[in-house]
């Protein structure tokens, strides 16, 4: 029984709303500018005031967009060397520091200044070699 | 009721894109946004919201692609609706529960609006819903042929069989409807200045 009243007393609320949009947005304009006349309405003020919201509105979009393209980026950065290939790009580095003995001593002596075990370092020389081109990250990702 | 028809169906199923929406907007003129605020008006009263609010979170969620407008309708129209969509989910201000996520569903719609034949609550309960009637009914001032307009509507009677009913010639039962509409907008908005 309530249930019913409550689906009627919805339903007489969907109409009436149903029948207020219609006869507002079929109004002739000049109509609706004889009740606003009447009304008291500056109607040209009620329109700057429309389009500076619809500026303000726009404002806010072109924030939200910006912030998600910042937040892509700053993954995009973030992206660890867990993701490489470290097998394949392990081996590349060994490869390019076998070529150069002159950077294997600098980057040995490096290793034993830092305080992160072995494996640590190796993840950053390989995350370094990577941004700057000289070994590809060879993603398992991309690979599959 | 045709144009909600149309608007439900999404008819041709063309909907503006993000940046066609926004020119039509920026081409509004003074007395589309006269109708934008008449509509955000009678909107917010039940809602909790300000009128200016409720204008504001209808041109986001329009500007962003959360609300589709089908090209078959005028902007004008949709934005009144997602106003109408807008005032249904929740009142801030009272404690109303949101609207179940069904509603939620129904809104991502390509026109971003409830389905006609499966009406969501326009407000959220049956009290409310029918105080807005009494409300409604005693904005005419007991101008008979104003409410029996207004509740043979509401009762869903058609168009033309309302006007035989009323007597009323075709410019007459036009001109009654308007005044119907206006009253219920000085109505609302009373109601939203001396809120309960």
């Amino acid at each position: 029984m309530a249930s019913d009243d409550m689906k009627k007393a919805n339903e007489k609320v969907v109409r009436m709303d149903d029948f207020f949009l219609d006869e507002l947005f079929s109004t002739p304009d000049q109509d609706l500018l004889q009740e606003a006349s009447e009304d008291g309405i500056d109607v040209a003020a009620v329109g700057n005031e429309g389009r500076e919201a619809f500026e303000g509105a726009e404002l806010i979009v072109g924030r939200n967009r910006l912030s998600v393209v910042r937040q892509e980026m700053a993954k995009d950065q973030k992206k660890s060397p867990n993701s490489i290939d470290r097998a394949r790009t392990q081996s590349e580095v060994n490869a390019i520091l076998a070529r150069n003995r002159e950077a294997q001593s600098k980057l040995t002596m490096a290793a034993r200044n830092e305080s992160g075990d072995q494996d640590d370092d190796m993840d950053s020389i390989i995350e370094d070699f990577a941004e700057l081109g000289a070994i590809g990250r060879g993603d398992k990702d991309q690979d599959a | 009721m045709l144009r909600r028809a149309a608007i439900d169906q999404g008819a041709s199923g063309e909907i503006y894109s993000p940046a066609e929406l926004r020119a039509a907007i920026e081409g509004f003129s003074d007395t589309d946004w006269l109708r934008v605020k008449k509509a955000a008006l009678y909107f917010s009263g039940r809602c909790g919201r300000e009128w200016q609010d409720l204008r504001n979170e209808a041109l986001l969620r329009s500007l962003d692609g959360r609300r589709k407008c089908p090209k078959d309708v005028p902007v004008t129209t949709f934005l009144g609706n997602v106003m109408r969509s807008i005032a249904s989910e929740a009142d801030p201000t009272d404690g109303h529960l949101p609207l179940s996520k069904q509603i939620e569903t129904q809104q991502e719609t390509p026109s971003g609006l409830t389905s006609l034949t499966d009406p969501s609550d326009p407000v959220a309960s049956t009290m409310d819903a029918q105080q807005l009637i009494a409300r409604a009914i005693g904005a005419f001032d007991g101008d008979v042929v104003a409410e029996t307009l207004f509740e043979g509507t509401v009762d869903g009677m058609e168009g033309e069989e309302l006007r035989n009913l009323l007597g009323l010639s075709q410019k007459e039962f036009d001109s009654k409807r308007r005044f119907v509409r206006r009253r219920l907008n000085v109505q609302f908005e009373r109601d939203r200045h001396g809120k309960r």
